[in-house]
């Protein structure tokens, strides 16, 4: 079971990663449509009052090709057996956790708090309410930082097995990648938007 | 039980080399020193992997629906296997 929540890249097929990845992207779209949650990076999430479904599409889009992209080229200059399919299936299957994200904005509970949040930090409020408002933040951030770790624990696990690369020097060059694409993908997408 | 052969020496883990050879029909020793040959001096784990890629033809995709791993994971095995054999042959 453990092998399978952190990595299904070591024993399933393509197919099935593949299957498995597209449901669950398809999933996370709609979920960032139905509770007004907008992905703009592998690491940042915004809230929303109401997004198009046209957008939750695209951004999803745009993140899954840039990672893809940025990925197999390191993929390919570590290792050059490297195949496209193997890292698509790594970003596809660690965008799953996402899913947790959109159902902590259900009736834009989210959006609404770190909304009265911005508005007390310019006109004064009453305290016990803003305390309250920043309680219910920082709980409603453990399952977020709970789902990016799992994230790139699958992302990392399963470009591993795409390349066959091991070690704290491979770990490195991953992570800065990540970053460059992390940057790339919110420059684009705030373009886009 | 089969005995497992020993390709590494338990007191200082060097690889260890043939001694002797025993004619088990009329007991005649020949006696020397012989080099373990390279498939021999992989793990029993790498032999059988060998062994299981020669019956599948060669082919990793139907070796990963036998051995129920991804196709990448039994890809890398087999890498990890031949830069091992290449370590060997150096040696």
């Amino acid at each position: 079971m453990k092998e399978l929540l952190i990595n299904p890249f070591k024993n399933y097929s393509e197919k099935k990663l593949l299957l498995s990845g597209i449901i669950g992207t398809l999933l996370l779209v709609l979920l960032c449509f139905v509770f007004n949650t907008l992905i703009i990076g592998n690491l940042k999430i915004i809230f929303l009052d109401k997004i198009l479904l046209k957008n939750a599409i695209i951004t999803n889009a745009i993140i899954i090709i840039i990672t893809t992209s940025g990925c197999y080229i390191l993929g390919k200059i570590k290792n050059k057996k490297t195949r496209v399919i193997d890292i698509l299936n790594a970003v596809l299957i660690s965008r799953i956790p996402f899913c947790i994200f959109p159902l902590l904005n259900v009736n834009n509970q989210f959006y609404e708090i770190s909304e009265r949040i911005k508005k007390s930090l310019i006109i004064a409020q009453d305290e016990k309410m803003i305390s309250a408002d920043v309680i219910a933040v920082l709980i409603l951030s453990i399952p977020t930082i709970f789902g990016l770790v799992w994230s790139f624990r699958l992302l990392y696990n399963g470009f591993k097995i795409a390349t066959n690369t091991t070690g704290q020097k491979s770990l490195l060059h991953f992570i800065i990648t990540i970053l460059i694409i992390e940057i790339l993908t919110r420059t684009i997408i705030s373009n886009f938007l | 039980m089969i005995p497992k052969l020993p390709i590494l020496c338990p007191s200082c883990q060097s690889t260890m080399q043939v001694a002797q050879l025993n004619c088990i029909t009329c007991e005649t020793k020949v006696s020397g020193n012989y080099i373990l040959p390279l498939l021999l001096q992989l793990s029993d784990e790498e032999q059988q992997f060998v062994l299981q890629f020669f019956l599948a033809s060669g082919s990793l995709k139907e070796m990963a629906v036998q051995m129920r791993n991804s196709y990448p994971t039994v890809r890398n095995k087999l890498d990890d296997i031949i830069s091992k054999i290449n370590q060997l042959k150096l040696k």
